[in-house]
């Protein structure tokens, strides 16, 4: 008697986790942690709107940003290609950028927007998303 | 008198489980993810009418509510609601500002922000397919533009 009534409350226990279970949603929702380049890709943007606002106000950079440095070093979001079509790109964004630190005064507008285009542009071939955020960057 | 000495704790037991499931299904637990501003679902209108509410105009402020059907599974960064059998809303976030969790695809989701028409070109549209984790087969047969609802969210929950 006493073995059928454990039987008989283990089932009932059984059923009713069971039931419980059913109306909760036990998943936790997964979300995307920055990678490297991608926290990389956030300060280049703080960067180069401090540069945008220096030069809408007339003034010259205080100083020019090397972060971009890193940008074929950093380590990528999984799935992002990090190929040479990157490096291409990465090296003719280094290039623009290097013009953009040696600019006169009347040149920094152009050579700024040379750099934004040089983003856009990679953007374009590797990850589109940011590309609204980008271009309001550009000096019109 | 034996039976009623079984069913006592028996009932205790069915009244105690009932209030722990209550509780497990009360308060927040309605929303999966909350992102970006702040919102309310209050309001919001079924995903099907975006094209109603677009008509005539090209670009439309609002808050809508549907099921989410696929999500960006390298960020979370962009997700689609079907409006129709064979139309989805693409719904991306505010520049670029925050993500959805990658496994929100079978939840509904109240968005609220800009809805506009877009042209999706080749290039983006094999980006967003390999961002869903399609196949190299079905990425490549994509060769035409599309003409898209689109979506920019200022905040999104997910339920």
């Amino acid at each position: 008697m006493r073995i059928s009534k454990i039987i008989f409350f283990a089932l009932l226990l059984g059923i009713l986790g069971s039931a419980c279970n059913k109306g909760s949603n036990n998943s936790q929702p997964e979300m995307y942690e920055d990678s490297e380049l991608a926290q990389l890709m956030r300060v280049m943007h703080e960067e180069q709107l401090a540069i945008k606002e220096a030069v809408l106000k007339g003034e010259d950079p205080k100083s020019f940003p090397e972060s971009y440095t890193k940008m074929t070093t950093s380590e990528a979001t999984e799935n992002m290609e990090i190929g040479e079509a990157y490096k291409a790109y990465a090296a003719l964004h280094n290039m623009s950028m290097e013009k953009l630190a040696a600019s006169e005064s009347a040149d920094l507008a152009e050579n700024h927007n040379l750099v934004i285009r040089s983003c856009v542009n990679c953007h374009q071939d590797h990850c589109t998303g940011p590309i609204e955020k980008i271009e309001k960057l550009y000096i019109r | 008198m034996r039976k009623l000495k079984f069913l006592v704790p028996a009932m205790f037991l069915m009244g105690l489980f009932t209030t722990s499931c209550d509780q497990t299904s009360s308060g927040d637990s309605d929303t999966f993810s909350a992102v970006g501003d702040s919102i309310s679902a209050e309001g919001a209108v079924d995903v099907n009418t975006l094209p109603a509410l677009l008509d005539g105009y090209d670009s439309v402020a609002c808050k809508l509510r549907g099921e989410i059907n696929a999500v960006c599974q390298t960020k979370g960064c962009w997700m689609t609601m079907p409006i129709s059998e064979d139309e989805d809303l693409l719904v991306r976030f505010k520049d670029y500002g925050f993500f959805v969790p990658k496994n929100s695809s079978g939840h509904n989701g109240v968005i609220e922000g800009i809805a506009f028409v877009d042209t999706i070109d080749v290039a983006e549209r094999r980006h967003l397919a390999h961002d869903e984790g399609l196949s190299e087969e079905k990425i490549a047969a994509i060769d035409q533009p599309e003409i898209k609802y689109t979506f920019m969210a200022r905040g999104v929950i997910i339920e």
